[in-house]
Parts: C-alpha cells; structure tokens; sequence
C-alpha cells in the first residue's frame, strides 16, 4: 500500500490509472478537504515556473569549460607516467636494501658466533668427573658393559664397567703391565 | 531545455562512453558539450551561485571520467552523470551551509543567472513585464533555496530535467517511494512559499 504522499505525487504526474485516480481524488476532497481540479491546477502552474524560469540558466564561459576540463584530465593523465619510473626505483632500491639488509645481519651472526660462542666451546673447563665415553657390548645379555675416560689430565685412566656380572671370567683378567712378561713361567 | 535524453542519443552516447573508457579525450569533450549546459543548471540550481556552480560541474565531469571504467551500461550515460554530479553537488552543500533557512541574498540571482539568456529583450516586451520575470525568477530562486539539497534535487530532476522517477531514484540513489515522497513535501513547500505568485505565472 502506497502512502499518501507517494500516491499524491503519483496522481500529479499522471501516474495512476482511472479507478485509483478517481479514488484518489474523493480522499482528497473528503479526508483532506482540497478540490482535485484547484490542486492540480496550483502545481500544474508551479511547474510551468520551474521550467519557464529555472530552465534557462546558461553556462558561463562554455569553451573555458571544455578546455579547462581536458588540463585537468591530461595533468592527471601525467601523474600516473611520472609516478611509474619513480615507483619501479623504489621497487629496485627494496631488493638492493634488502640484499645489504641481509648481508649484513649474516655478518653479524658469523662474528656474533665467532666472539661469544666458539671460545666458550674450545676453552671448555677440564672436570676431575668421569664421563662415559663409550657404551660396550657384552656377549651375555644379563651383562652391560660401560667404558668411561677420565677427563682429568693426571689421570690418563679408562675404566671398564661391568652391570650384572657374577664373576670375572678369566679372559677379562687384568693383566700387570708392571710384570715382566718374560717372568711368567 | 530538452526534458530527458532524446532515445537516439543513447546509442550515440554508448558510442562514446566506449572511446572514452578507451582514452579517447575527444569522445569525452564530445559528451562534455553535450550535457555541459543541462549539467550547469542543475548543479546551479542546487547551489544557486555561478562561480561554484562551474566548479562543481567541472569536479562533476572529471570525476565522471576518472570513474568511466566502472560504467556498465546499466542505465543511460545521462542518468549515471547525473547520479555523480548530483552527489558531487549534495555533498557540497552539507559540508557548506549555503544559506541560513529563510535567509534571501537578493543580490545574487539578479547577477548569477544571466539575465539575457533566453530572456533577451525582444520589441514588444516591456520593462514592466522583464522586471516581473525578474522577480519571480528571484521568488523561485528563494524557494528552492528553502528545500533540503535532497528535495531539491528531486523537483530539479523531475519539474526541469523532465526525469522519470526510476531515473530519479538511480541519479539520487534511493528508492522510487523515497523519490515520490520528497516530491510531495519539495511540492507543497514550493506551493506554499509561492502561492501569491501563482497568479502572476
């Protein structure tokens, strides 16, 4: 359902047909108490104004206008020309920064390696502990055989550790390098 | 004035639409004299000053062409200028209070329009009646100036440019019931401050 203005306006531009003008015209005369015939004469006539008055302003300067016009499409036209080349430098200059960007923190991570890290590794504190240097395999599964460095420079020492082992077999005696091997009978 | 685009002239228009959107600037300047005049008094009647009423026609057109790529050829060329320009001219005037509401600088319409534009002093019409025009050009003038920028280019568009209310509701952006209401109130406020001259029209 169209409102009333929406209808007003439609029966002013001859846009209702006959039922819903006739219609229209008895709500105007009986809730809104206006004579159809006077109303749109009065708006007929304010039309007739608008166009005969309104209507025929001219423009000023005409040519000026065209002329004027193609400047401002032909400066901005240029804009975008100038900003290209400038553009792909800017877009060069980023590779070659990045480039020197990179460069440079790989310089710095290499001497940043070798001022802080690598000493602190080679120059490593000797330790009186030992430290199992080796994990020895052992024919009988219920024997585990570890052997262990001393790290300590007087000790010079290799310890052989045997896990779950009832007895030293004889092969595994120690053999006295102090003896003389020719003393043995 | 002509009252909407002669049917012909659109497939002129789509004609130089298309060598405009491929940079032809002559197609352009073509469509440019084409509505130069018809979009200047519209954007005048809006703003009712000379100076910005070429200004904004210029920023109109330019902004027509910056965007003639994003024409699809959906409505006539004419209606999509009009849609720009009229949205070039309302956000104008929101930004700018033109004039204060009931407020009428008399020294503007007498200068602004161009007294001798179709008007010009012919034998047989006397000064009595070119200084009757004159005025209820003025009165007019002043109405409008009364309406809200929205109204007022509804009753533009609809009384002077002779659109159609879907043309009107694509030139403004709203709907047809919207473009139908504010024809009623823009019409009864223009009725209302004119009615003692109706006699003399």
């Amino acid at each position: 359902m169209k409102t009333f203005e929406e209808r007003h306006a439609a029966w002013l531009d001859g846009q209702l047909d006959e039922t819903e003008r006739s219609l229209f015209e008895r709500e105007l005369t009986g809730q809104h108490h206006l004579d159809p015939v006077a109303e749109r004469a009065e708006l007929a006539r304010l039309k007739l104004a608008l166009n005969a008055h309104l209507a025929q302003t001219r423009m000023p300067n005409p040519d000026f206008f065209n002329h004027r016009l193609l400047e401002r499409i032909e400066a901005d036209r240029q804009v975008p020309a100038l900003r290209a080349p400038a553009a792909a430098g800017w877009f060069q200059s980023i590779f070659v920064r990045l480039a020197l960007a990179g460069a440079a923190a790989l310089l710095l991570g290499v001497a940043g390696y070798r001022l802080l890290i690598s000493p602190q590794l080679e120059a490593r504190p000797e330790t009186a502990y030992l430290t199992q240097v080796l994990d020895a395999k052992s024919p009988a599964p219920e024997v585990h055989a570890s052997s262990f460095n001393s790290n300590a420079r007087d000790e010079q020492a290799a310890v052989l550790w045997l896990d779950g082992m009832a007895h030293v077999p004889e092969s595994y005696a120690a053999i006295d390098e102090t003896m003389d091997p020719d003393a043995v009978p | 004035m002509q009252s909407g685009p002669p049917s012909g002239a659109e497939s002129d228009d789509i004609e130089l639409v298309r060598r405009s959107q491929g940079g032809d600037t002559r197609a352009f300047d073509e469509l440019v004299t084409k509505y130069r005049t018809r979009i200047y008094a519209m954007v005048y009647q809006m703003v009712r000053n000379e100076q910005d009423a070429w200004d904004l026609a210029q920023d109109g057109f330019f902004k027509a062409w910056k965007s003639l790529d994003k024409f699809r050829f959906q409505s006539s060329f004419y209606t999509w200028l009009y849609r720009i320009v009229t949205n070039v001219s309302i956000d104008w005037l929101r930004k700018r209070t033109l004039r204060p509401e009931g407020e009428f600088d008399d020294s503007i319409a007498r200068t602004d329009i161009e007294p001798t534009a179709d008007v010009t002093p012919k034998a047989g019409v006397s000064p009595q009646r070119q200084m009757e025009r004159a005025e209820l050009r003025d009165r007019l003038d002043a109405a409008i100036a009364k309406l809200s920028p929205e109204h007022r280019a509804v009753v533009l568009l609809k009384e002077v440019e002779g659109m159609q209310y879907h043309e009107i509701a694509d030139a403004v952006g709203c709907s047809i019931g919207t473009v139908m209401s504010r024809l009623f109130y823009a019409r009864k406020k223009l009725q209302t401050l004119l009615r003692d001259l109706h006699e003399n029209v």
